[in-house]
């Protein structure tokens, strides 16, 4: 509006001064007129009179108008008829930067998704995660009897919560269902700032031992089981055969990366449990609580840690037998929840941020060259009144708008790439890559992306700008007209650009081949296990139904025989857990006792006969579990080779005995080793392991455990015969998490496969960018210097001389490259390191390996353009132009 | 300060404003009458002058300037510190008195 009057203004003032201006000449040389001059002499005078009309009349039109706009306007408009009349330069510019570009979006909207948006809850900053933790085990679960006592004695939290993983089996809806559900104190969703969407969240009332069982539902499952009728409120639920009645519904959002990926269906009550799992005698006992608490506002992360650790010292005082050793550990709940996969990312980050700095050179160099073919052009500008500042403007103009267009093309690549990419994750279980599915392109990445363009684009303008700021007018117009631009310094800064994409590809190349040397190790690694052919499923017997050890012996029993009699079963059996964690100490007979809060820990878990044998856990020394490994004979025990070879090293372990600790107070509860199988990875991260411990279910019964069956049987067939028979034992329990045991091992190794997939994509395209950047400039060098090598043909050089000298100058290039990058890359190879497995952060093979092909591609590189100078005709080149 | 000054006590066109100056400086300052102009063009965009086409005394279309209440501002502001000013030269000029 305001502008539009004012352009209108604009033109109506300088057209009134010019016929001002006209005016005043006229009644000027009236005057003079009258006075008796010529009227020719009397128009003469009155304009010398009046001084420099046009200079007036500039100077109103600077005053009244936007000089810098109109000239930025006119330097788009000059930038893009440049960029229209050479179409080749721009498409390669234009697709090097959308590479470039579009990757680094693609993986900024993966960190931004999953690093640096807040928790959808308020003031998520202020959420913490809450664990105990030792010198051997840095994070574990919280006892009860502690965190009431951290709740009652800390000053710098609004509250901590507890919550910890559960299930429970639905009856009485149709099929038995299980859900996912979880068991929090009342003041859970008050600390996450959750408001129910229906009814309402526990209060105190609900969450005492006496209090009713009452459930909330999670707003998936009540979407999915209740299609969002309202009436559920206050309906009975049986959980385990207990009636729940439903007080209210949550959202789901947010919930997902706070329970690793799980989509949990409903939340009971863990005060209810205080008689279960709190008072004195439970300190020492780790039943998977967490602790979740929300920082008063103005306290520090650090000041909390001060604060809980104090507490840390005063509770081993008070209860020196389960608290000597025992730390408290205080991070934030976000970057707990994100931490593993923040190193990955970053070093994705780090490493598109490579390839668009090499392309940024290698974009540098393109328009170095066409700035080159464009001296007398710039010249001529130059010497007709454009300032240095003024083509340097005009430089970064075009090299700006040309890295914007390049962004949008990225933009979109990067729409494209995230969209395919979440699709593709949206198949894998969340619980691999926290917070993949909230990938998206949103206002910050847009942000980022126009910084990173406009920033690119100053970047890669500088080069010829500065050299365009530099240059001497007079000389270049005094050059004749050969091809110019094989000028020593012009030629330097070219080579140097040459070599800091070799650099840099180099770093990239390194760090790729460290990670797929390390993905190689944990594929050869033995995880002591084989998982072809073996079907795995979970099992929870309700205590509720189940109550004594013998019904639930009883019906495991029962069970494991039924499937293991199945047609096509070749063993089958039940594991509790699965592949970890359960750690706990341990002591050994005949050993000195380690002080109280250091026994060693060990991997425990209970199995069934046919257990590890359907695992194919190879068996070293004695035997597997029998049948009569039971309640009635003598309580027995498996070791791995790690745990036998610690303590009875060379000989033989058969027949020694071991002891879990229950509580310091009680005495040990030997039991017998009666076999020595191969060390079991419980996981694939490459970390130290804890040797493995396996007691007789029979002896040790657990609630529900891994069914493991090895089968010859299609698996969809072999489910259903076992849900068959689970029917005919108990028609109230169900069978969940069915997965082959292959699905498991492969989502261990998935994280590690998927950035190394991604680390390789993005080595190769800055081998490739890198190695067109060093073809382009040998090619721009040997055309440039056609009539010398000409010359040097005609005096008497054979093409094999003409071979080795344009060679030996980009082999120089590319060795001075090479030999940065080498040292780049030992210094990233520290940050590296913790994400490598078994390979040495320094690997010689990986630096020679990547060297050898770096300089092998630059070579071709070199080679082509070369070719074409040894096959010169020495009369055509030394006519040449 | 001059051309507020005369514009003060009349409304002019740029050729008398032109004329008026040389005469009353009684052609010491030797400016060449174009340069007025863009003097002129500043004042209005600042805002201390208004300027209409109008018809002057000998009959002619010209563009008459006038002075604007913050033109007129201005001109106070300017003749009072050009004022102290002068006293301020004034007085490191004259003879001390002992």
């Amino acid at each position: 509006m305001n502008f539009i009057a004012q352009l209108f203004r604009r033109k109506q003032m300088q057209d009134d001064l010019s016929e001002e201006i006209r005016l005043h000449l006229a009644q000027r040389t009236e005057e003079l007129v009258d006075a008796g001059m010529a009227c020719e002499e009397a128009q003469a005078t009155a304009r010398r009179d009046f001084g420099d009309i046009t200079q007036v009349e500039e100077y109103a039109r600077e005053m009244w108008g936007w000089p810098r706009l109109e000239e930025l306007l006119f330097d788009i408009r000059y930038s893009l008829r440049l960029l229209r009349k050479n179409p080749g330069f721009t498409t390669v510019v234009l697709l090097t930067l959308a590479i470039g570009i579009g990757a680094n979006t693609a993986i900024f909207s993966v960190v931004n998704a999953v690093l640096l948006r807040p928790l959808p809850f308020p003031n998520s900053d202020r959420l913490m995660f809450l664990t105990e933790g030792n010198r051997d085990i840095p994070e574990m679960y919280v006892s009860m009897p502690n965190l009431r006592d951290w709740q009652a004695r800390n000053r710098v939290f609004e509250g901590i919560a507890g919550a910890r993983p559960h299930g429970a089996t639905l009856t009485g809806r149709g099929e038995p269902q299980r859900l996912a559900t979880r068991e929090v104190t009342a003041d859970f969703f008050p600390i996450l700032g959750v408001k129910p969407i229906m009814g309402r969240a526990f209060t105190a009332d609900d969450d005492q031992v006496q209090s009713r069982p009452a459930v909330v539902l999670s707003e998936t499952f009540w979407t999915r089981e209740f299609e969002r009728d309202p009436r559920v409120l206050g309906m009975q639920l049986e959980l385990d055969g207990q009636p729940y009645t439903v007080i209210g519904v949550v959202p789901a959002r947010g919930f997902r990366v706070i329970w690793g990926g799980t989509d949990v269906d409903a939340y009971t009550s863990l005060g209810r449990l205080e008689n279960v799992i709190g008072g004195p005698e439970h300190r020492a006992d780790h039943f998977g609580i967490y602790g979740y608490a929300r920082l008063k506002p103005g306290v520090t992360v650090e000041a909390a840690r001060v604060e809980m650790a104090s507490i840390a010292a005063r509770l081993a005082k008070l209860y020196p037998n389960t608290n000597v050793g025992q730390s408290i550990g205080v991070q934030a709940l976000l970057g707990e929840r994100v931490g593993d996969v923040r190193r990955p990312l970053l070093l994705l980050m780090v490493a598109v941020g490579l390839v668009l700095l090499i392309a940024c050179a290698n974009v540098a160099n393109l328009l170095t060259s066409l700035a080159t073919v464009r001296r007398r052009e710039i010249a001529v500008r130059s010497v007709l009144g454009a300032g240095a500042a003024r083509l340097a403007r005009q430089f970064l103009c075009e090299s700006v708008l040309l890295s914007v267009m390049g962004g949008a093309l990225g933009l979109l690549a990067a729409y494209c790439i995230t969209a395919a990419a979440s699709e593709t994750l949206a198949r894998l279980p969340a619980r691999l890559v926290p917070r993949f599915d909230e990938i998206s392109v949103d206002p910050t990445v847009l942000l980022f992306t126009l910084g990173l363009s406009l920033l690119t684009g100053v970047v890669f303008g500088v080069f010829p700008a500065v050299a365009a700021y530099r240059a001497d007018p007079n000389e270049v117009l005094k050059e004749n007209n050969r091809s110019t631009g094989t000028g020593l310094s012009d030629m330097r800064l070219r080579n140097s650009l040459v070599a800091t994409e070799l650099a840099l590809s180099l770093v990239l190349l390194v760090v790729a081949g460290l990670m797929i040397k390390s993905l190689f190790h944990v594929l050869q690694t033995d995880p002591g296990f084989r998982s072809e052919g073996v079907l795995t499923a979970s099992l929870n017997l309700p205590s509720l139904k189940y109550k004594t050890n013998a019904q639930v012996r009883s019906f495991v029993r029962q069970f494991t025989e039924k499937i293991a009699a199945l047609p096509g079963v070749r063993a089958a059996g039940l594991k509790q857990p699965l592949l970890g964690p359960y750690e706990d100490n341990f002591v050994v007979e005949g050993q000195p006792r380690p002080l109280q809060g250091f026994e060693p820990y060990a991997e425990i878990s209970v199995v069934t006969p046919g257990a590890l044998e359907a695992m194919r856990v190879e068996l070293l020394y004695g035997r597997y579990f029998s049948r009569t490994d039971d309640e009635n004979s003598g309580a027995v025990c498996i070791v791995d080779d790690r745990l036998a070879e610690r303590y009875w090293p060379g000989k033989a372990a058969i027949g020694k005995r071991i002891s879990t600790i229950e509580t310091p107070t009680t005495p040990p509860q030997w039991a017998t080793i009666v076999g020595v199988v191969h060390h079991v990875e419980n996981d694939a991260s490459g970390g130290p392991t804890l040797p493995g411990v396996y007691f007789a279910f029979a002896q040790r019964p657990a609630n529900g455990g891994s069914l493991v069956i090895h089968s010859t049987v299609d698996a969809n067939v072999l489910i259903t015969r076992v849900r068959g028979a689970l029917r005919s034992l108990d028609p109230d329990l169900a069978l969940y998490d069915v997965r082959p045991l292959t699905q498991i091992t492969g989502e261990r190794v998935a994280p590690r496969r998927v950035s190394v997939i991604l680390l390789s994509i993005l080595a190769g395209i800055a081998l490739v960018v890198a190695a067109l950047g060093t073809y382009g400039v040998m090619a721009y060098m040997v055309t440039g210097r056609t009539q010398e090598m000409g010359l040097r043909r005609a005096l008497g050089a054979t093409p094999r001389d003409v071979l080795r000298l344009v060679l030996s100058q980009g082999m120089r290039v590319a060795l001075v490259g090479v030999l940065i990058g080498m040292v780049a890359s030992l210094a990233l190879a520290r940050v590296v390191r913790p994400l490598l497995f078994g390979v040495n952060a320094s690997d010689p093979m990986t630096f020679a390996g990547v060297s050898g092909l770096l300089i092998a591609v630059a070579a071709l590189a070199c080679y082509i353009p070369a070719r074409k100078a040894m096959e010169l005709d020495p009369i055509v080149a030394v006519r040449h132009e | 300060m001059m051309i507020l000054r005369t514009l003060k006590r009349q409304p002019l066109h740029g050729y008398a404003l032109a004329q008026h100056i040389k005469q009353t400086s009684n052609e010491l300052l030797q400016i060449e009458e174009g340069s007025l102009y863009p003097a002129l063009q500043r004042m209005l965009k600042s805002g201390w002058l208004k300027a209409e086409w109008g018809i002057s005394s000998t009959n002619r279309r010209v563009r008459i300037y006038t002075l604007t209440p913050a033109g007129a501002k201005h001109l106070q502001h300017e003749v009072s510190s050009f004022e102290r000013m002068l006293e301020g030269i004034k007085r490191v000029l004259s003879p001390v008195k002992l």
